[in-house]
């Protein structure tokens, strides 16, 4: 088996799980991850080291762009909502469903960066190294992911008045 | 521990545990690969092979000699080549290497082509959404000047587009892989010099007519299918002489027949090169130095008809001389000059083309 198909082998599962949690469809993350290390098979003779970053980095740039895409096709005049739409989630649905709603608002970046260091537990600086991006910028875009999930209605409810 | 913190990494951890995969499909994955190794160019090169072909067959423009590797066109009625080509959506000129430029269009439909010309030696990227091509300009084997095609699908009817798009040297070694990025990369790695080249995006298919006639100097121009001029807005010509030439500070002298308008072209790429050209071997025409655009000299005649031209280091030129506004007294420095030097090593093209409309009366 080539070195290659080692890391499919070993890592498939576990890039298929986080493209998931960026894309929030299991068709669309395998789509996403094949097309990630299609992308790294050809330059996998030039990754030094350990092709995790390489590879994660592949998928959270292709998921931008195809999120881009999308949000260009359906909605091209209009902006991604700040924040929820004021519905009470804790009614209408349970508090994980409700958070789960909720990360769905966020943008394909602050995604990334809440995926990266809430799943993948990687740090900061790491989360860095995948976006090609400074630490500060990782920290703005967590603080704001953050931030817009605390001050979802669902989300306030169910810290704050719950609690 | 914040508990938002905590309830994230359990839904995450949760909820992405929701389906099996059935293992990896590694053949899927390398037949991905290979496809997108192929996919690229595959479409351009045929396509350009197609039109070549049927370029050549045409017979030339009245009074144009028929010549090995000199394309020349019908004006006018758009031929079999370009019948599938739609209408033009937007194109620019850039005049650097190494320098992105970005095009925005609107889609008339689902599927616009795009076609990048540049002089032989370079590289261009294309990149469009996570979509990024890269392909080489230069010369095929029927001796036409290389276009690179590509081609953006899954379009949305009347949303705008913005691709980014630069070209570098071929010398760059190891070429960055066809991602996003591998543009970032080989944009990063780039320097910025002077060259022109331009990007056309036509809706639906793209032929490699309207070409402007300063970059594709031996190929000729024609009007797009559409009817549509080049980019430059410059006449459209072909070649009756011309040729690479591998070496400066000598003269080299080019022969051909025109009748009417025509003009010659010198592509010297590069800030420290300076070319002359005189009509025939003894009159000096112009004097400029090269740079982006290639060294221009408009001249009318009937028949047979010389150009001679040559190219040195501009840091060879005497200090103090005005070499490009009073040509009689550049006429003999020159000579004196290239009297004084020994060839070096060198690339630069020369077109000496006949115009096949006239030129605008304002220009």
């Amino acid at each position: 088996m080539t070195e290659f198909a080692e890391y499919v082998a070993q890592r498939h599962e576990r890039l298929r799980r986080t493209a998931y949690l960026l894309t929030r469809d299991w068709a669309t993350a395998e789509d996403l991850v094949q097309t990630a290390l299609a992308r790294a098979w050809l330059a996998w003779r030039r990754i030094d080291g350990d092709p995790d970053p390489y590879v994660y980095r592949i998928i959270a740039n292709t998921h931008a762009s195809w999120w881009r895409r999308r949000w260009r096709g359906e909605v091209p005049t209009e902006e991604m909502p700040d924040s929820g739409d004021g519905r009470d989630f804790t009614r209408e649905i349970g508090d994980r469903d409700a958070l789960w709603t909720a990360i769905g608002t966020l943008s394909g970046r602050q995604r990334a960066v809440v995926v990266l260091h809430y799943f993948e537990e990687m740090t900061l600086t790491q989360v860095a190294g995948v976006l090609g991006c400074s630490v500060g910028a990782v920290k703005s875009q967590l603080g704001r992911a953050l931030a817009r999930l605390r001050v979802d209605q669902g989300i306030r409810t169910m810290t704050g008045a719950e609690r | 521990m914040n508990q938002t913190e905590h309830d994230l990494r359990e839904l995450l951890a949760e909820r992405s545990t929701g389906a099996s995969g059935g293992g990896a499909r590694l053949e899927e994955i390398l037949a991905r690969g290979r496809g997108m190794r192929r996919r690229r160019w595959a479409a351009g090169g045929t396509l350009a092979a197609v039109v070549a072909a049927l370029v050549l067959t045409p017979p030339l423009l009245s009074g144009g000699p028929a010549r090995d590797g000199v394309i020349a066109a019908r004006v006018g009625e758009p031929d079999s080549q370009t019948r599938g080509e739609g209408v033009r959506l937007a194109g620019l000129r850039s005049e650097s290497t190494g320098k992105v430029e970005r095009l925005t269009f609107t889609p008339k439909s689902e599927r616009a082509s795009y076609r990048v010309n540049c002089a032989a030696g370079s590289r261009a990227f294309v990149r469009y959404g996570d979509q990024v091509d890269a392909g080489v300009c230069g010369e095929d084997r029927q001796g036409q000047e290389w276009t690179a095609f590509g081609h953006f699908d899954g379009l949305t009817v009347g949303v705008p587009v913005t691709v980014e798009v630069f070209t570098v040297p071929t010398t760059i070694k190891d070429p960055p892989d066809e991602s996003s990025e591998g543009f970032d990369e080989a944009l990063a790695d780039a320097v910025r010099r002077p060259a022109l080249w331009e990007i056309a995006v036509h809706d639906g298919g793209i032929s490699d007519a309207a070409c402007s006639p300063d970059i594709c100097l031996d190929s000729g121009s024609r009007p797009a299918a559409k009817g549509e001029r080049n980019l430059a807005g410059l006449p459209d010509g072909h070649q009756v002489a011309g040729g690479h030439v591998t070496r400066i500070n000598e003269k080299h002298t080019f022969r051909g027949t025109v009748e009417g308008e025509a003009r010659v072209y010198v592509r010297c790429e590069g800030e420290d090169l300076h070319a002359f050209i005189w009509a025939g071997r003894a009159v000096l025409a112009k004097s400029v130095p090269c740079g982006a655009k290639p060294a221009l000299w408009e001249f009318v005649a009937n028949g047979p008809t010389e150009v001679t031209v040559a190219v040195v280091r501009r840091d060879r030129l005497p200090r103090g001389s005005d070499f490009t506004s009073d040509l009689q007294a550049a006429s003999k420095e020159a000579n004196r000059l290239l009297s004084g030097l020994r060839p070096e090593a060198g690339y630069w093209h020369v077109a000496l083309q006949q115009l096949d409309e006239p030129k605008p009366s304002a220009g």
